[in-house]
């Protein structure tokens, strides 16, 4: 589902690049309000030792974030390398958009999915430069951000772990799916392919990823629960 | 090069034999730690090499390793690795050499550690990503520790186990890693692997740099990365991974 270089039209490629950095500094500017504790200068003021200026610290909860951040990064990166067959000569591997969204919170998930896109684009020439802003916005937003709140809605309607696995597995279904097919669309733009033919083959064979993909879902965010890894996107319902 | 490097390995095995006294190498390094599990826990460690090499084939190699401590000094674990091998002209994938080991702690000082592990690496899976004989893998290992850093060095020698009538190829193997807290959760590493073939003379060495990040008692997440220090080892490996206590155990803590 990497897009490399060389396959979409200047203007997608700008187009995509525009929304997704508009989409993910939205994301970073919610996800430093959840993480920034606001302290009134009267405290700063007895500590003594921090300037009159600074309003805002990094309180525990955020340090750890962060380092849940980096080390869920660190996995989806490492699972996304891969590969399992699906047919001959094509083959699938997990995406992550939902765990990570679900582990994390959709804003952070959306975060840390862009920058494995960057750190495999950039260093590991997987999924092209040019693409960048498209495959963040087909893997980053719409397979997790859009997808974390297929998995929400779904959630609020049953309101039990039939609802909680159901939409799990439904979203992680769904971020492959959508994600392949606003790539081929995207593709199909470009003008590389009609969209006739690359929409058919994108889903038929990311439909069978897409089941991979939530039963993986499933089993990775079993595994964290079990490790009594906090999973702050999964809806608490009293 | 290889002198620069003999004297860099020296100094460091130096180093730290120099500053002796609780320690424990741990993922994502190399290093086998003198430690053994505590009795009756089983853990997993699960972790994915990516290693390219300086023609730019390379592996990617998944690797879980479960340990289980069998009696109060006494570890027994076994690797179970999956492997996928690519290069410009070829792509394997598929299960690669074991490793089933057993682990004896027989020195419990103060603060220090030293033991003795016996593995036995089954290799006759016929594949392209197996070494197709199996080896025999003696270590002993030293763990000390010094003001905040922690110390683990091992000495090791691989039987090849090769019956084709070809030239044995044993390897002896160095390896020597230092430990840091960096916060109460997470720690810094670094480690150099030196390993000498007995027949070619070939010296690999790599030297690597992680962190580890302890979420909970049940889970610590880990990266590493890591060069060649010679022109025989990788050009470069990217190492991820996590440690987890197997619930199997739950019940007893």
């Amino acid at each position: 589902m990497h897009i490399p270089n060389g396959l979409l039209d200047p203007k997608v490629s700008a187009g995509t690049a525009f929304a997704a950095a508009g989409v993910l500094g939205y994301c970073v500017a919610k996800v430093r309000q959840a993480l920034s504790a606001v302290v009134p200068e009267s405290v700063l003021a007895g500590a003594g030792n921090i300037t009159a200026g600074s309003k805002k610290l990094i309180s525990s909860f955020a340090e750890n974030h962060l380092m849940r951040m980096g080390a869920i990064g660190s996995l989806i990166f490492a699972a996304q390398m891969f590969n399992f067959p699906v047919n001959s000569g094509t083959s699938g591997h997990l995406l992550g958009g939902v765990i990570t969204a679900i582990a994390l919170g959709p804003f952070s998930g959306s975060i840390v999915i862009a920058a494995v896109l960057a750190v495999q684009s950039i260093f590991f020439a997987d999924g092209g430069i040019a693409a960048l802003g498209a495959n963040i916005l087909n893997m980053a937003i719409i397979g997790t951000l859009f997808s974390y709140y297929i998995y929400y809605f779904i959630n609020r309607i049953f309101r039990n772990d039939v609802g909680f696995y159901f939409g799990v597995m439904l979203a992680g279904f769904s971020s492959v799916l959508l994600a392949s097919t606003a790539c081929a669309v995207e593709i199909a733009l470009s003008g590389s392919m009609p969209i006739d033919r690359i929409l058919p083959a994108m889903a038929s064979v990311h439909s069978v990823i897409g089941l991979a993909e939530a039963l993986l879902t499933v089993i990775v965010l079993e595994f964290l629960s079990s490790m009594k890894f906090e999973l702050e996107g999964r809806i608490k319902i009293e | 090069m290889q002198k620069r490097f003999t004297l860099i390995t020296f100094l460091t095995l130096l180093f730290v034999i120099c500053h002796l006294s609780f320690a424990y190498a741990i993922r994502p390094l190399y290093t086998e730690d003198a430690k053994v599990t505590p009795l009756g826990d089983l853990y997993a460690e699960s972790g994915l090499l990516l290693l390219t090499n300086r023609d730019n084939s390379g592996v990617k190699e998944l690797v879980t390793t479960l340990r289980y401590g069998f009696a109060l000094d006494l570890e027994g674990s076994v690797d179970l690795p999956y492997l996928s091998r690519f290069s410009s002209e070829n792509n394997y994938d598929g299960l690669s050499d074991g490793n089933v080991k057993i682990k004896y702690n027989f020195y419990n000082g103060y603060t220090d550690f030293a033991s003795f592990m016996v593995g036995f690496l089954p290799g006759n899976f016929g594949t392209g990503t197996t070494s197709n004989h199996s080896d025999i893998n003696t270590m002993l290992m030293y763990a000390n520790s010094f003001d905040q850093f922690s110390y683990n060095l091992n000495f090791g020698y691989t039987f090849d186990g090769d019956n084709s009538g070809a030239p044995k190829s044993d390897y002896v193997i160095y390896n020597a890693s230092a430990v840091r807290p960096l916060t109460k959760a997470m720690n810094i590493m670094g480690e150099i692997q030196y390993s000498r073939n007995t027949y070619t003379l070939t010296i690999v060495g790599e030297a690597a740099i992680g962190l580890n990040y302890r979420y909970n008692d049940n889970l610590t997440f880990d990266t590493a990365l890591g060069c060649g220090l010679n022109e025989n080892s990788s050009s470069s490996n990217f190492v991820v991974g996590l440690t987890y206590l197997v619930p199997l155990s739950w019940g007893n803590k």
